[in-house]
């Protein structure tokens, strides 16, 4: 078995030349592999006969995804306890304000989870590739920066729809370097000497960031100058816009336009003249395009400049604003960028709140079911019974059934794959019972667990059909203990009666009962066959026998002869059972069913007699004289047997 | 009792199926260092964990590949731990000075059905000699320091056997698929000395036996119900508790605190029954065997006291239910691990006042 390739876009060869010119694949149901094999076809003789003595190989073709890394594995497992919780809380119900806080505390799980493994797989697995490790780490950091956009923009809304206060905190925890730089220079001892003094001021302006600006400004040497000074004033009086503020949106506005007023009228003023660093500060407040353009290199990305570029513009941007900004945004960069990328397309796509295309393009470029999954049932339950949305439900049907097939073709991970089955309507439904029914049964521990799990879903037929696998698979070993246990838990009737015979013939041959205890307790599961009840009663007979309770063990022993369960080769043995009860000092088998008893034995010797005219085998003849030789002693007992228990009825009667 | 209960959750990317304690070094210390064994993956492998001192996730210190799954592992001596292999075999683990793992020595396949090779379920020890259990019905009896192994008894029928526990040291205690409980003599030339069997044929899939009374034997069933066995008083089990809505995977008594027992099933639960509240010590019940002075002291047990007896035990779970089989547990002090499919490694620190 090889697992060829690591990258779907790249070609790869199987290294046998058997195959060549005649590759043919097979796509199995449930992994994601293909099985490839030589393939004749019948249109083209020459040349494809094979050489005899060639070894003829079957590849079994494997996609690899990044899910089966032990990091990835590790988010794969916490993720289902996140997922599972987040499905009972929905299906409790409450209203929206009751759902929005539950889907912002499981939407910050799972980003702390992909936060988790960013930090691990920084630290750990020295032995992985260095592109491998990196390309890992990059896709986690896309997946948090798209997760944390969609909560602020979808998932925790504030009263309002003022989006910018949460998108500058966005920008600011995924482009950390102003801050860092900032420690880094302040930790100098002439901070305003630090080669990028200025530039780490620009940054933290455009993040908002204005007491780290005033602090790094502090240092400079000429702070407590005026233009200094003014600019420090400028910089502490900017008004942040608070949600529970106690100050509203209107009133915010007007003191926000008061303030920028304030900036412009210094800058008229030429408060800033001498100082052009300080100009540049101030143009930023006034919210200056050219000048934030001009800056735009600070911010590395096209949404960090269009946070920036609100956050000095339209601080009470809402949602509807942003597809345009971004659009500006974007234009802007255009020209110094390269082609716009997959993950600037997500981003603006969300910005333009098209969860659909969000979810598309998610699936397109991540190589993995795992986040657009989430993604797409944390949106599902966020858009919960709106019009607009109602085909959220069943994208996030399909895209759990895709996720779990991937899982579920994962020899280890296949657990997990069937819970998140759990979710998805009907054909999770189906789709879990095949994954569960065709588990390789390696050993009894996984027909435990698939049983269990079966079990706990219902899914009777599943846990009958596991059960008949083992039971069956015992019967082949010849492990007659196990297959019946097997077989009464399949409640399987035709299996049962099955290994019941195999129990009786063997019984017949040697006289010795495998697994007797079980016999002796199998209960209500008794009834699930003939064959079995009579085992069942059979073995009773015999624990009567040994207790020496003979007359019960009689009536019972004809019961089961005059019931005619017993099959047919088990006659003599049964007939030989009572031989010492029918020769008992006190007679415990009544006139009546001596009768049965006699009537048995005629119907057994012409069954003998014509089995022997019919076929003249010796091996036959053999234990048809072995028969016959008992047929004599059991007459006579039987007619012994009856003279007492005449004489007996008799006696008591009188 | 669950005031200061710390339990953390570790993912280790592999599902975990057995994990054990390593003894402590002396009595007046408590173990830090466990080892855990996999199962399902390709490779499967035995790690070594530190656990540290603070609440702090336990450090992977050590691993291992292992051929096929590990399906039971059990400490020979402070140094040295057989594990269980699903490809039937039963391996022979040393711990060297620097924390690291070393594969002493292998009995390759001694489980094998006719045709095929039977999975190795269970290993225990008495301190000198292994004795392993199979799907083949096998038990076992190894010596460390032989090649070959010392006897092999067969049981007729061949039920798979998934438990096995010295109750003496040299009597067995086994519990198979059906619900047998066999108590097997090594010294005796006869296969098995008593059979036992629980009703419904109840498979028994793990047996502890109580660190001091060793007549008491606490078994989980394949309905998920404990069931504790007096071994004076073979007819039937002293009590039979229901608790779990699957079969019970693992059975543990506290080895200080045997008042106190801890289960865990494949419907991912974790319970901690805890005897010491709910019943008084009792002795009247037993008293044929043991002289009364005996009871003086520790050695007095709860578990078959009356109110045990009618089912009366506090049962708390340790844990908020796994939505997967929890495989495994170990108790040593005030720490309990447990190892779940979920492929993750729970550390309960303070699970008990102790």
């Amino acid at each position: 078995m090889d697992s060829i390739s690591r990258d779907t876009e790249e070609k790869w060869a199987l290294p046998d030349p058997v195959l060549l010119g005649r590759m043919h694949g097979v796509v199995s149901s449930l992994c994601n592999s293909l099985m490839v094999f030589p393939h004749r076809h019948r249109l083209h003789h020459e040349g494809s006969q094979l050489e005899p003595g060639k070894e003829v190989r079957l590849y079994q073709v494997e996609s690899f995804s990044w899910l089966w890394g032990r990091q990835a594995r590790k988010l794969i497992n916490e993720s289902v306890g996140t997922f599972l919780s987040l499905q009972k809380i929905m299906q409790e119900g409450g209203g929206a304000e009751e759902r929005k806080p539950t889907l912002v505390k499981k939407c910050r799980e799972y980003r702390s989870m992909i936060q988790a493994s960013m930090e691990e797989s920084i630290i750990f697995e020295p032995e992985e590739v260095e592109s491998d490790l990196h390309a890992y780490g990059q896709v986690l950091y896309k997946m948090e920066l798209i997760l944390s956009l969609l909560e602020i923009l979808f998932i925790d809304t504030k009263p309002g729809g003022l989006v910018l206060n949460q998108l500058v905190v966005w920008v600011r925890s995924h482009f950390p370097t102003n801050h860092e730089k900032k420690s880094e220079a302040l930790e100098s001892d002439h901070p305003h000497q630090h080669p990028s003094y200025w530039e780490i001021i620009y940054g933290l302006v455009l993040q908002g960031s204005l007491d780290d600006v005033r602090q790094m400004l502090s240092h400079h040497p000429r702070a407590d100058t005026d233009p200094f000074l003014s600019m420090d004033e400028l910089l502490r009086k900017m008004p942040f816009y608070q949600v529970y503020g106690g100050v509203s949106a209107a009133e915010f506005t007007v003191r926000w336009q008061h303030w920028q007023g304030e900036c412009e009228r210094r800058l008229e003023e030429g408060h800033f003249a001498t100082c052009p660093k300080l100009l540049t500060i101030c143009k930023i407040l006034c919210g200056d395009l050219d000048t934030i353009g001009s800056l735009w290199d600070l911010t590395d990305t096209w949404y960090h400049l269009m946070v920036s570029t609100l956050l000095y513009t339209n601080p009470t941007a809402k949602l509807f604003h942003l597809a345009g900004a971004a659009q500006d945004a974007i234009e802007h960069t255009r020209g110094n960028h390269s082609a716009i990328t997959p993950l600037d397309r997500i981003l603006l796509a969300s910005m333009e709140a098209d969860t659909h295309q969000v979810i598309k393009e998610c699936q397109q470029v991540l190589d993995n079911p795992w986040f657009t999954t989430h993604l797409t049932d944390l949106l599902y339950h966020t858009f919960y019974q709106q019009a607009e949305f109602k085909f959220l439900g069943d994208l996030r049907e399909t895209l759990i059934l895709e996720y779990s097939e991937v899982l579920s073709g994962h020899g280890s991970l296949w657990q997990v794959g069937v819970l998140y089955l759990d979710h998805c309507g009907t054909s999770g439904i189906a789709m879990a019972q095949v994954v569960l029914e065709r588990r390789p049964l390696t050993s009894d521990a996984v027909a435990h667990k698939v049983v269990q799990m079966a079990r706990d879903r219902k899914f009777d037929n599943v846990v009958m059909s596991v059960c008949r696998v083992m039971g069956r698979r015992a019967l082949d070993l010849d492990r007659l203990g196990s297959a019946i246990w097997w077989g009464v838990r399949s409640r399987d009737a035709a299996f049962t009666s099955h290994i019941a015979h195999k129990i009786l013939q063997r019984y017949v041959e040697d006289g010795k009962f495998e697994s007797s205890p079980l016999l002796d307790q199998l209960g209500p599961a008794m009834l699930l066959s003939d064959t079995l009840t009579f085992l069942g009663k059979y073995r009773e007979f015999h624990m009567l026998y040994q207790d020496g309770k003979y007359q019960e063990a009689a009536t019972l022993l004809v019961s089961l002869i005059s019931s005619k369960l017993a099959p047919e080769y088990f006659w003599p043995v049964l007939l030989l059972d009572a031989l010492p009860l029918l020769k008992c000092p006190k007679p415990v088998i009544t006139s009546e069913q001596t009768y049965e008893l006699m009537y048995l034995l005629n119907n057994l010797h012409t069954a003998t007699t014509t089995n022997t005219e019919k076929q003249n085998g010796t091996a036959t003849e053999t234990s048809q004289e072995a028969f016959l030789e008992k047929e004599r002693d059991i007459r006579l007992a039987l007619t012994n047997n009856l003279a007492k228990a005449i004489i007996k009825e008799g006696t008591v009667e009188s | 009792m669950t005031g200061g209960r710390v339990s953390s959750k570790k993912y280790v990317g592999s599902k975990v199926n057995i994990v054990r304690w390593r003894p402590a070094a002396s009595h007046y210390t408590h173990a830090d260092t466990f080892i855990s064994g996999t199962w399902g993956d390709g490779e499967n492998e035995v790690c070594v964990w530190r656990v540290p001192e603070c609440d702090d996730d336990p450090n992977l210190q050590h691993n291992l590949k292992h051929q096929g799954n590990v399906n039971d592992i059990q400490y020979v001596s402070r140094d040295t731990f057989a594990t269980a292999s699903s490809t039937g075999s039963v391996h022979l683990y040393q711990h060297n000075v620097g924390g690291h793992l070393e594969h002493k020595t292998s009995w390759k396949q001694i489980h094998s059905f006719r045709t095929s090779r039977s999975p190795c379920t269970g290993v225990t020890s008495n301190g000198d000699q292994i004795a392993s259990v199979g799907e083949d019905g096998k038990l076992i009896i190894i010596n460390p320091t032989q090649e070959r192994p010392l006897r092999i008894m067969e049981s007729v029928g061949g039920c798979s056997v998934y438990a096995a526990v010295y109750v003496r040291a040299n009597e067995i205690l086994t519990g198979s698929l059906q619900g047998y409980l066999r108590l097997w003599d090594i010294r005796a030339a006869q296969p098995a000395k008593t059979i036992l069997h629980s009703i419904d044929q109840v498979g028994v899939y793990d047996l502890a036996v109580h660190p001091t009374q060793q007549h008491l034997v606490a078994a989980g069933g394949d309905d998920g119900a404990l069931a504790i066995w007096d071994l004076r008083h073979t007819t039937q089990p002293f009590t039979i508790i229901a608790a779990h809505n699957g079969p019970m995977s693992e059975v543990r008594f506290h080895p200080g605190a045997p008042d106190h027992l801890f289960t865990g099933g494949l419907d991912g639960q974790l319970l901690h029954w805890d005897a010491s509240t709910s019943a008084t010590p009792t002795h009247t019940h037993i008293t044929p065997y043991t002289p009364s002075r005996q009871h003086q002291g520790g050695s007095v047990t709860v578990w078959v006291s009356s109110a045990v007896g009618s089912g009366c035990v506090d049962t708390t779970a340790i844990i908020p239910p796994s939505p997967l089989p929890i495989n495994s547990l170990d108790i040593d002090g005030t720490t309990l691990i447990a190892a779940s499919d979920n492929e993750a490694i729970y550390t309960v620190r303070q699970v008990m006042l102790f």
